[in-house]
């Protein structure tokens, strides 16, 4: 590409086509008391040159540029670009006045660092296909243990796939998030398969994902990410969990294997995670001023937010009072303030924005997620794993906690939403408690979290719980919640977590879902 | 986002201003009525954002500043008549030898969603005889 020769005419012109309004562009007088010897084109006239040089070669990818010499009247700008991805601006006696470079976007922007340094590697890159949720859809969660994991999986799939407008001779591809299946029921290995071959649906790859109660989120990044790639145009993740079994000895078993099963021992009859919850929010307590009515109103809240959601396990409103006089498990948790165990699945179809959409709803589309894992270094702060993958999707969208109107949040116990609060920056470390005595994340507060009643009490088979949140969340950006809608949502954002390990959650995933009229 | 926020504002790619840049770059100009039907991808967008004004606020001595390079993080296309959120931020403000280092980020999002991002590096050279 050859530009000019240009002049003073030309250098105003672009000035004033890029707002850019410094002197030294339009006034000779300026120009020389800046050391110039007249005026001197914008440094982006040079990058214009070599935009345009190398034209849509610098979408999805980085451009940068060096600027090496001023642009002076009567310059003849030459470009053409090299082999190696590069490119120079040279005049036509060969002086070189920029030079740029084509390369990779940075994986996930900025990478986040930890206090002390640590890198935690990239996000996800920002380039590549935009993914929407075209269909959503879920059974309802409850002891339903005759149903069994293709029952409940091909409920959901028909759900999602009648939303999405499509049949399953669209879909592409599948990611089936299950859990605790082989413990449970004794199928292994080929859980998706079995699932995928009952609902007719042969031929396409289908790929099996267990990361504790994460799997769901795990799935739907995973997904995401192949999607965001190019491998596919439309598929399939489902989130599905038999957790009732006759034999309660059997349920625990199976959730205790979510934890190192050679460092964690639970008292028999109940989760070893209600222990491990127990602790964290004692410590939370003893550390800031919590206290067990404040955990109590959190547990009242979701289950009042319930009542209004069809596919709940509980839907009985309660009072903080009522919470704190239930059934004690373990100090300072009652049972209203523990998830239940229960069955069900979950699904979303999703599609490129290249690939076109069938349904003529109000785009929902996945903006950011990432998914990281706990260390040794968490020293017992629940929130130490979370801070890091919240903030890795806050820079790769562009979209801040306080950009937030809705969040789903990964409730286990209803100390772990208060936790989740600081971790995911809706407030301060240590100021949970704040927000729980505005009385905030309430339907009609100012930030509402777990509009669909939580895993408390909307339920939390395990797999299906990351999908869900993503169903709940499509539901609440379309506008079409019903009695639960948080109005007005256009930003919403789901927190999955799962499993522990040398004393910090295994497994932690955020997604940051975007509707159609978000700015 | 990272950085002190300078700023968070709507910024239009403005279609004249595209024209008059593609007639200074000596570009063809599309045919004004296909245009608008389907707006050509623009690699380079003037006029979305006043980097002379974020300049100004910051103190910055013109006739001491210089430019030292441009990175632009191409996310995704951007037509021309596109309504675009930016938000601008000061990514890097270092005093080294006297000389100031300034790196002005600017992230523009399409529903929500970062489109681009750019960064414009600047130096303040020491204040000197000026």
């Amino acid at each position: 590409m050859n530009v000019g020769p240009v002049g003073r005419v030309h250098f105003a012109r672009f000035a004033a086509a890029t707002n850019d309004f410094n002197p030294v562009h339009v006034d000779d007088d300026f120009a020389r008391t800046a050391g110039l010897p007249s005026v001197v084109g914008s440094g982006l006239l040079a990058v214009a040159v070599i935009a345009e040089t190398l034209g849509e070669r610098t979408i999805g990818r980085r451009l940068s540029v060096r600027f090496k010499q001023p642009i002076l009247p009567g310059a003849v700008l030459a470009c053409e670009p090299a082999h190696d991805g590069s490119c120079e601006v040279r005049t036509q006696d060969g002086q070189v006045v920029a030079v740029g470079r084509v390369d990779s976007l940075p994986p996930g922007g900025r990478r986040p660092r930890r206090p002390g340094g640590v890198d935690l590697g990239g996000g996800p890159p920002m380039s590549g296909e935009r993914v929407l949720i075209e269909g959503a859809g879920m059974t309802r969660f409850a002891r339903q243990p005759e149903r069994g994991l293709k029952a409940l999986a091909s409920e959901a799939v028909s759900a999602a796939l009648s939303d999405a407008g499509c049949d399953l001779a669209d879909i592409e591809a599948v990611w089936v998030a299950n859990s605790l299946a082989g413990l449970v029921t004794g199928q292994e290995a080929v859980r998706g398969q079995t699932i995928t071959r009952s609902l007719g649906l042969d031929y396409v790859p289908v790929f099996n994902i267990d990361n504790a109660c994460a799997s769901g989120a795990s799935a739907a990044y995973l997904a995401w990410q192949a999607m965001r790639a190019g491998a596919f145009g439309r598929v399939l993740v489902v989130g599905v969990e038999q957790l009732s079994h006759p034999d309660k000895r059997r349920t625990f078993a199976a959730l205790a294997a979510a934890a190192d099963v050679e460092e964690t021992q639970g008292e028999e009859g109940r989760s070893v995670f209600m222990d491990i919850y127990a602790e964290a929010a004692q410590r939370h307590m003893d550390r800031y001023g919590v206290t067990a009515d404040d955990y109590a109103w959190i547990a009242a809240k979701n289950h009042t937010h319930a009542v209004h959601n069809p596919n709940a396990q509980y839907r009985t409103a309660m009072t903080t009072g009522e919470v704190l006089a239930a059934t004690a498990v373990l100090p300072p948790l009652t049972l209203p303030m523990c998830s239940p165990v229960g069955d069900g699945a979950a699904a979303v179809v999703l599609t490129t924005a290249t690939a076109g959409r069938r349904d003529r709803r109000p785009a929902v589309t996945i903006a950011a997620a990432a998914v990281g894992s706990g260390g040794a270094a968490s020293g017992g702060d629940p929130t130490a794993a979370l801070i890091p993958v919240a903030q890795r999707v806050y820079e790769a969208a562009g979209i801040g906690p306080a950009d937030i109107d809705v969040a789903e949040v990964h409730d286990a116990v209803s100390p772990a939403e208060l936790f989740a609060y600081e971790g995911l920056g809706l407030c301060p470390p240590g100021d949970g408690v704040k927000l729980v005595r505005e009385e905030a994340t309430r339907l009609g507060g100012r930030i509402p979290v777990n509009p669909s009643g939580g895993l408390v009490s909307k339920g939390h088979p395990v797999a299906a719980t990351g999908v869900a949140q993503l169903v709940e969340l499509t539901t609440q950006l379309r506008g079409q919640a019903g009695a639960r809608q948080v109005e007005g949502a256009r930003v919403g954002l789901a927190h999955n977590g799962g499993g522990y390990v040398g004393g910090d959650v295994a497994a932690v995933a955020v997604t940051l879902l975007v509707g159609e009229d978000a700015r | 986002m990272s950085g002190t926020l300078l700023g968070d504002t709507l910024h239009r790619v403005s279609e004249a201003a595209v024209l008059e840049y593609r007639k200074v770059m000596g570009l063809p100009l599309p045919d004004p009525s296909a245009a608008l039907a389907a707006p050509a991808v623009v690699p380079f967008n003037p006029q979305i954002y006043d980097d002379t004004a974020v300049v100004r606020s910051l103190g910055l001595d013109f006739s001491r500043t210089l430019a030292l390079g441009f990175d632009v993080d191409q996310f995704a296309p951007v037509a021309a008549g596109e309504v675009l959120r930016a938000e601008t931020t000061l990514a890097r403000d270092d005093r080294n030898n006297g000389a100031r280092f300034v790196d002005i980020e600017t992230t523009f999002f399409r529903e929500g969603v970062a489109v681009r991002r750019w960064v414009l590096h600047l130096i303040e050279q020491s204040g000197g005889n000026k």
